[in-house]
């Protein structure tokens, strides 16, 4: 193999060519997100095996976790634990079952201050039993150079490992490889996103990607029916009181 | 039976583990109520004999060095030598204050036979610091006996019961009265009489011996020779794991404590081998002069009995309690342990103790040692239609596998609110619904008319309405 070869075989290296889709020849190593078009714009041709992704978003609920939900089930090896460290709710184990996580493998960390946090997200990446950490962090406590050494320790030790921040964390620089905006989630199940920073790309906006499962509507003319039913028992009620 | 009667003629010195008396050969003695109770060898050779007084001895050798006798470090010490025979023999006895009993018979194949156990038991005492004399007869008696007279006898490797017996029966006709458990009284009749040695009295006919000595040296007699059965109960090992240091200096910060603690943990890990167990749970404490101090508590996940493992989790859990700025006192207890199954020990080809103990493990161990208790959660799934009730939070790592029925995916959240967050219905719009969940009359019984909503932010919730109004109990993340 020449030396040029083997420098563009090195995923640290980009070609400014390759830009904006097109991904070089030896990316395909990443885990797919489950979003063909999302999975296109990643130079590794899905999440990172070994990066600290940023997720911004200002509310719980908004279709995060499903976007993730191709890493958090990736099929495990020995490092078979997901850790949430600090959730803001908690997670419904019956759920987390249907979506493919073996709730057993399934471990909350909740700390009780921001250097707990810290410690224990390092630890937890470091100890080579977990290929996936997802962390809410204090975003008034946290400073870039934190996240820089979780961005390296994620990459030495092989984990893919995220930090959901809010929306205001936009502007502010950040070591993570891979950001994520979530900008709203539509009615028809659509999640819009924006690429704030990649890997050998620029900014992209505005990218719609189809959730593959959401909450089940089963019967919404029923629900309302319903709804407009009780009303009116009520009113009748009140009126009666009156 | 094969009894083996170990006596630890200075025992009374070695407890007191004074390392430059035995390395230099220094003279020194033990004395109880200011006489001489026992002697080293260079005092012995100095003209010191047992019974002098105090001030005699120091006349003799103005340099002797002198301690009063202490019986609870003495007994402090034959614990120890109990759980150290232990490694020979279950049938563990003490015998008296410097004597221990061993029945070896079920043992021999192990060893290799008696004259093999014979240089063991001895090597492993005296590693350990005890000059040790070992007595084997086929009674507790006898072999006490024997090992006070230091006279050995010649025996097969695997002798069989009427070659025990016909071995020590002779050995006893020839062991001389001073070696017996008699009054000095006693032994000064029996002298007096022209009976030197046990073969002597042996051949008294007992109704003879009884109506000159009693009852109780003629028992003695008859339990010797194994005419009459001599029950010894043996000792138990200890169910618990209790013990604590006294610094004579005492350590300041936490860095001078690491090592008393590392030296209780070495203990706690030999106790644990001897028994084939591992720590789950200990508990440590740290006390100053005064009797104030700290105590902590360390988990693991697995049953862990090396020190190093011990000292990695204590050295975390440490960072986080206040301890005492001097210690004098360190303490250790072993609250839970668990069985070193094969499931946590193996060995491999060269026979080398591997521990088993999973990254995942290791880890669980670390973050509940820093963080605390209640920092970690892990989940079980229960077979229950409300919400709060289909799962559980768990400690177990390996714990049940799912039985419950999963739902399927989008009926339920992915976050819970616990509680449910209560909410105005004009808040939400109802897309879904309703899924009634009704159940549980026989705890907390639950009337529910669960809906997939949308709040005002345009998040998908999962809200219910009971009697009391509208709640959301979940996001659809």
């Amino acid at each position: 193999m020449t030396l040029t070869a083997s420098l563009l075989n090195d995923t640290g290296l980009w070609r400014a060519r390759d830009l904006n889709g097109r991904q070089t020849a030896s990316s395909d190593r990443g885990q797919s997100t489950g979003f063909p078009q999302l999975n296109e714009l990643l130079i590794d041709g899905g999440w990172p095996h070994a990066a600290l992704v940023e997720v911004l978003c200002d509310r719980y609920g908004v279709g995060e976790l499903r976007l993730l939900a191709s890493a958090l089930t990736r099929p495990v090896s020995d490092a078979h634990w997901t850790v949430l460290i600090n959730p803001p709710c908690v997670p419904y184990a019956p759920a987390f079952q249907a979506l493919g996580i073996n709730v057993h493998e399934l471990m909350v960390v909740h700390p009780s201050s921001h250097q707990e946090a810290l410690w224990s997200f390092e630890e937890v990446i470091a100890s080579g039993s977990t290929q996936t950490v997802l962390a809410w962090l204090s975003e008034s406590d946290l400073q870039d150079k934190q996240l820089r050494r979780i961005q390296a320790k994620s990459k030495e030790h092989r984990v893919f490992s995220v930090v959901f921040r809010p929306l205001a964390a936009e502007q502010l620089p950040s070591a993570a490889e891979l950001r994520l905006k979530i900008e709203q989630q539509t009615i028809d199940r659509r999640l819009v996103i924006s690429i704030i920073k990649r890997r050998g790309g620029w900014r992209v906006d505005g990218l719609e990607l189809a959730l593959p499962w959401g909450p089940t509507v089963t019967d919404s003319q029923r629900a309302r029916q319903l709804l407009a039913d009780w009303e009116r028992t009520r009113r009748g009620m009140k009126a009666v009181a009156v | 039976m094969l009894w083996f009667g170990l006596h630890l003629p200075f025992l009374a010195l070695e407890a007191f583990e004074q390392p430059e008396i035995k390395d230099q050969g220094l003279p020194a003695v033990i004395t109880e109520a200011q006489q001489v109770f026992c002697v080293n060898e260079p005092a012995r050779a100095a003209g010191i004999r047992l019974g002098a007084s105090l001030a005699t001895a120091r006349s003799l050798l103005p340099e002797l060095i002198h301690r009063t006798r202490s019986r609870e470090a003495e007994s402090h010490r034959m614990e120890r030598l109990v759980m150290t025979a232990y490694e020979f023999t279950p049938y563990v006895s003490v015998a008296d204050f410097d004597a221990l009993l061993l029945e070896m018979e079920g043992s021999l194949k192990l060893f290799g036979g008696v004259n093999q156990v014979r240089g063991r038991l001895r090597s492993r005492f005296g590693r350990i610091g005890h000059r040790v004399a070992i007595g084997i007869a086929h009674t507790p008696r006898a072999s006490l006996a024997f090992a006070k007279s230091g006279d050995d006898a010649t025996w097969p490797d695997f002798p069989e019961r009427s070659e025990i017996e016909h071995i020590g029966l002779r050995q006893l006709d020839a062991t001389s009265l001073d070696c017996l458990e008699l009054e000095p009284k006693t032994r000064e009749r029996f002298v007096n009489m022209g009976m030197r040695k046990v073969g002597d009295i042996v051949q008294v006919p007992r109704h003879e011996l009884r109506k000159r000595f009693g009852e109780k040296v003629t028992d003695y007699v008859a339990q010797l020779t194994g005419e009459r059965v001599d029950p010894w109960e043996a000792e138990q090992p200890p169910e618990a794991f209790s013990e604590r240091l006294h610094l004579i200096d005492p350590v300041r910060g936490k860095d001078e404590v690491l090592e008393p603690m590392e030296h209780l943990a070495k203990v706690l890990s030999k106790w644990l081998g001897r028994l084939n167990l591992g720590a789950r749970r200990l508990r440590w404490g740290v006390y100053a002069f005064e009797g104030d101090g700290a105590t902590f508590e360390v988990g693991f996940e697995q049953p862990r009995h090396e020190v190093a493992d011990i000292m990695a989790i204590t050295h975390l859990r440490m960072e986080t309690v206040d301890l005492p700025s001097e210690a004098m006192t360190v303490t250790l207890d072993a609250l839970r342990t668990g069985h070193l199954g094969l499931k946590w020990i193996e060995r491999d080809v060269l026979g080398q103790r591997l521990t088993q103990s999973t990254p995942s493990h290791k880890l669980l161990d670390r973050l509940t040692a820093r963080l605390g208790e209640g920092a970690l959660q892990r989940f079980c799934i229960l077979d229950d239609h409300r919400p709060e009730f289909a799962w559980t939070p768990t400690d177990e790592s390996d714990g049940n596998k799912v039985t419950a029925t999963v739902p399927e995916l989008g009926r339920r959240p992915l976050w819970l609110l616990e509680p449910p967050v209560r909410v105005r219905a004009g808040h939400l719009r109802i897309v879904s619904g309703p899924e009634r969940i009704q159940c549980g009359w026989w705890d907390h019984e639950q009337h529910r008319d669960y809906f997939v909503a949308r709040d005002r932010d345009e998040t998908w919730c999962w809200c219910f309405r009971d009697a009391q109004g509208w709640f959301v109990h979940g996001y659809f993340a």
